[in-house]
């Protein structure tokens, strides 16, 4: 009980000093930076699909699309997929599904599979709304 | 004597093969008679195009048909058409469920060995342990093989990655 209350502490300590200072100048948020230095705050996930870079705008929940050489990179935290067209095309036509699965594996069982489910189920929906916005616009 | 000649058989065969293979060396390429040692994994051929990750760091592409040679302990492979899907999707549920498996065997390994006496209890708890680790170390790890396949993609086209 001891050694576990000790390795607590330690472990509290070490993130509490480990986490970076938010006046630093990084960002936290996962971002796209364009070549002429402007950042764009996104929700995961980025898909990269052919020649361009399709990302959902954190600040006004938009889809948008830019040139891949126009990208110039992109932030630590980001969740970058590089996707098939026809995968692409696939998912965007295809009905989102699994809601039943995270639910069931959310309340009886333990609660970590049905989270991450949901999270799953909620990049799905953004791929699908940056197909149906972007690609069929 | 019979173990003596099985045992000088499996030496013999293993050094040949030692000698012959070249496992011996650290992974390798050969393209246009140019050799890129000591390459990371994973190396493969998608689209007729052969990527590798130099040791450093820098991703390269060759079109596949200037490939000379991949060495053995590259473990190349071939991304085909049905296999590209998988690179788009998330591996958020299965990590989540891998990892639980992982420290379920590891846990029943780690009380097996900390309190059981006896050899044939202990043998068939850590074979239990074994089913829980192997497939889940086996599917992390081609989570992660996915993870870099997909980063190397992207890195072929000039991205960069890891801006603060």
């Amino acid at each position: 009980m001891k050694r576990m209350l000790l390795f607590l502490v330690c472990l509290s300590v070490f993130f509490a000093f480990g986490q970076k200072s938010v006046s630093d100048g990084t960002q936290s948020l996962p971002f796209v930076l364009l070549k002429d230095g402007t950042y764009i705050a996104v929700k995961k996930p980025v898909l990269i699909c052919e020649d361009q870079c399709y990302y959902v705008n954190r600040n006004t929940n938009e889809c948008a699309s830019n040139p891949l050489s126009e990208v110039e990179g992109f932030s630590r935290k980001n969740d970058v997929r590089w996707i098939d067209p026809i995968e692409f095309r696939r998912i965007g036509l295809k009905p989102v599904r699994g809601y039943l699965w995270g639910v069931v594996f959310f309340y009886p069982l333990v609660p970590g599979p049905g989270l991450f489910i949901f999270m799953d189920i909620a990049k799905r929906k953004r791929v699908k709304r940056m197909y149906l916005t972007m690609k069929l616009r | 004597m019979k173990h003596l000649f099985f045992a000088g058989i499996y030496l013999l065969t293993f050094q040949v093969l030692n000698a012959q293979s070249d496992w011996t060396f650290k992974p390798y390429v050969v393209v246009n008679d140019s050799m890129y040692e000591n390459v990371k994994h994973p190396v493969f051929i998608m689209d007729s195009t052969l990527f590798i990750r130099t040791a450093e760091g820098e991703v390269l592409t060759f079109p596949s048909s200037e490939v000379d040679y991949i060495s053995k302990r590259c473990f190349y492979k071939r991304i085909n058409e049905s296999e590209k899907k998988y690179l788009s999707r998330s591996g958020n549920t299965l990590v989540f469920l891998s990892l639980g498996s992982f420290t379920i065997g590891t846990v029943i390994f780690v009380m097996d060995v900390k309190y059981s006496n006896s050899t044939g209890i202990a043998n068939s708890t850590m074979l239990g342990s074994a089913l829980f680790i192997v497939p889940s170390a086996i599917i992390i790890y081609k989570l992660i093989l996915r993870k870099r396949v997909n980063r190397m993609i992207l890195e072929s086209k000039g991205l960069k990655f890891r801006i603060n």
